[in-house]
């Protein structure tokens, strides 16, 4: 049970570690290639990936009955995701694009859940957060200024 | 300073694709999730490219640098595997945690190598943003027990 928890959290490491080198390498693709067609080249091999592993699983039928419009927007929200981070990655660096992006993304699922919007559990900011809060976007400031 | 609002904006679509990414994985399960993904990333971009750029392709010379540079969008696969198998096992708040120790912790590294020396600002500045995460998830964690 303890060495199931230590093996998770190394995993969780691994896949942070891993993020970092997919932004530092589509950074580079997109210097290499131009923004554009980096984009689609990125997308491209993460389909031709993800098909490989439906075939090998044979788990290609009905792949996208009964998916709801609004869900495929995540995809299009992913090409907007990669196409920022490629732009941030080769002007002011890996750290500060993925310190920002966090940021970034714990102010937005904080006003998500505030306002309940897209179907999710209503979760009030709270004043008790502010100290958290204050953290992060000092951190940010100090990322921004000083580098 | 334009960029740091880029990289602002950017995590506000992780949130979105997440959050929406989740549900398509409940529908579809998750690889099928992660191939309709996929799919309409290239749906979206591809059209954009063409728009753009026409048939221009630049000539690249095949080195190791390209090679590397192309394991992006293998990479990204394997981390939204990942990431999801792990998730229920421990919780959001630690991968959460731990996956932004990682992601930091590396950029701060590569950082350093491409620029010659390690950026103490973009280390404080984690270490504080890491800190407000941290305090962040922990409230979450009294509030739903």
């Amino acid at each position: 049970m303890k060495n199931d928890f230590i093996k998770n959290s190394g995993l969780s490491l691994a896949t942070g570690i891993m993020i970092a080198i997919m932004v530092t390498a589509n950074g580079m693709l997109a210097n290499i290639m131009g923004t554009w067609i980096a984009l689609v080249l990125i997308h491209m091999l993460g389909l031709l990936i993800a098909g490989l592993v439906l075939i090998i699983k044979k788990s290609t039928n009905n792949i996208t009955k009964g998916v709801p419009l609004g869900y495929l927007m995540g995809g299009a929200a992913g090409v907007i995701t990669v196409l920022l981070n490629n732009f941030c990655v080769n002007n002011i660096g890996v750290a500060m694009t993925l310190g920002l992006a966090l940021v970034g993304q714990i102010i937005a699922s904080a006003i998500v859940e505030h306002f309940g919007v897209l179907g999710m559990k209503k979760n009030k900011i709270s004043l008790k957060k502010t100290p958290a809060y204050l953290l992060m976007i000092a951190g940010s400031i100090i990322m921004i200024v000083w580098s | 300073m334009i960029y740091s609002l880029l990289a602002l904006l950017s995590g506000g679509t992780v949130a979105l694709s997440i959050l929406l990414n989740a549900r398509l994985g409940a529908v579809k399960g998750l690889y099928k999730g992660v191939f309709v993904n996929y799919l309409m990333g290239l749906v979206v971009s591809l059209p954009i490219m063409l728009i753009i750029n026409g048939l221009n392709f630049p000539q690249v010379e095949v080195n190791w640098i390209l090679m590397f540079a192309l394991t992006g969008g293998i990479i990204g696969f394997v981390c939204v595997v990942l990431s999801s198998h792990i998730t229920p096992k421990i919780g959001i708040l630690y991968v959460t945690i731990l996956l932004f120790i990682g992601q930091l912790g590396t950029g701060v590294v590569i950082d350093g190598i491409r620029e010659g020396s390690l950026s103490i600002g973009k280390i404080i500045g984690g270490v504080l943003i890491v800190a407000g995460l941290v305090y962040l998830l922990r409230m979450e964690k009294v509030k739903s027990k």
